[in-house]
């Protein structure tokens, strides 16, 4: 006994298991929130859009309130970098979006999706190593900024600044290990599921 | 495009107001989305959800697995509605969504081959009329076991569409689908045995 002689069993079986829905209860479902990846990435990449406003206002406010226009240069190459960023992952929720709507074939659903992951875990990626040393050298600056300001003949000692040295690096390793096992178990799995099947496809 | 004054057939045969009464799963829609409205929308889901509910079983075991892909299939169809051109079947086009979700959702764990929910699926559904026999039981199994893109193509297969169609929904060429189709034959009969 094959596929071809269970064939209408099988379809006929597979039908019987369904409690057909009411149009109330469909209705209901429609409205409802979406828990793919995906959606949830929308999210995320939401959630970074308005973060990314704040950060730009507070800045702002930042230079205006407190006077210290000496961070001008690095305020305005932080606003620069998150302007940048903002129109990237905007840019990107367009283009899932755009992919959301198209009933596509499997594999270019697949292709789809695995592009949006890829685009977005090397951009989390990146990001975080990028901002890593920025974060440490404008913290250096800063720290000797206000001690200068306390103590104008004052400055970090040779050891002071070698254990800040030897603390950024030790923190950035740490922090490459973090970042990568924090984007394999947000979304490497599921990445690497899509391109098994994907794999599946193109080998015939 | 239409010339001006005429109305592109189709689209008048589709319109809810003028569609003649048509068999469950050849229902076809508007072919504007304009005219689309979420009531016609949930209309031809309605007549239509069979398909969800097959690729919901083909899938998944657990009755609260298959709710969420219902509820997932059914929100990614009502997004791409509105790019529903109407130059195919609407249950066409449904396949092709609800086939996407099943195949792109992501499951933490991977499905188990469960006898208990396998049967109890039989006996649900079959409490009269039908007492299932080893060989439907073990073709079925061998079924649970196959790949997520093996089940796509085997569901399709069962509603009888072409090579040509089957091809298009998944993406590869009419005589890829062939030989896929001929070695998961082959899978289901070898694996089937294991269980008779």
């Amino acid at each position: 006994m094959d596929l071809d002689n269970l064939k209408e069993e099988l379809k006929t079986k597979l039908e019987a298991t369904a409690q057909p829905r009411s149009p109330a209860q469909l209705e209901q479902l429609i409205s409802g929130r979406s828990r793919s990846v995906i959606d949830k990435l929308k999210r995320s990449i939401l959630f970074e859009l308005l973060f990314t406003l704040l950060v730009i206002l507070a800045i702002i406010i930042f230079i205006i309130a407190s006077n210290r226009y000496r961070f001008t240069g690095w305020s305005l190459g932080i606003i620069a970098g998150s302007l940048v960023f903002g129109i990237y992952v905007w840019r990107l929720q367009q283009r899932i979006n755009y992919y959301e709507i198209n009933a596509v074939s499997v594999k270019e659903k697949l292709q789809q999706i695995i592009h949006i992951l890829q685009r977005y875990t090397r951009l989390y990626f990146q990001l975080t190593m990028l901002l890593l040393p920025i974060a440490f050298i404008m913290g250096y600056l800063f720290a000797i900024n206000e001690k200068k300001q306390a103590d104008a003949t004052s400055n970090f000692s040779v050891y002071g600044t070698m254990f800040y040295i030897a603390w950024a690096i030790v923190w950035s390793i740490l922090m490459y290990f973090f970042t990568k096992w924090y984007i394999k178990k947000l979304y490497g799995n599921y990445l690497q599921q899509l391109k098994d099947q994907l794999k599946e496809l193109q080998n015939g | 495009m239409w010339p001006a004054g005429l109305q592109n057939p189709a689209a008048v045969a589709s319109h809810p107001c003028t569609a003649k009464p048509v068999a469950a799963g050849a229902i076809r829609v508007p072919l504007s989305t304009t005219m689309f409205s979420e009531k016609e929308f949930i209309q031809a889901i309605e007549t239509n959800q069979n398909i969800i509910h097959k690729v919901c079983n083909m899938y998944l075991d657990k009755a609260q697995e298959r709710e969420d892909l219902f509820q997932e299939i059914l929100l990614n169809a009502w997004k791409g509605i509105r790019n529903f051109k109407g130059d195919a079947k609407f249950s066409t086009w449904l396949y092709r969504v609800a086939l996407n979700t099943a195949i792109t959702i992501y499951r933490k764990e991977k499905r188990s081959i469960n006898t208990t929910s396998f049967e109890d699926q039989l006996n649900g559904l079959a409490d009269n009329e039908y007492r299932p026999d080893d060989q439907f039981n073990a073709l079925y199994k061998a079924i649970a076991e196959l790949s997520k893109i093996d089940k796509a193509l085997v569901m399709l297969y069962l509603e009888d569409y072409d090579y040509q169609e089957i091809g298009d929904i998944i993406g590869i060429t009419p005589n890829n689908v062939a030989v896929k189709m001929n070695r998961i034959k082959v899978k289901l009969k070898e694996n089937s045995k294991k269980y008779l």
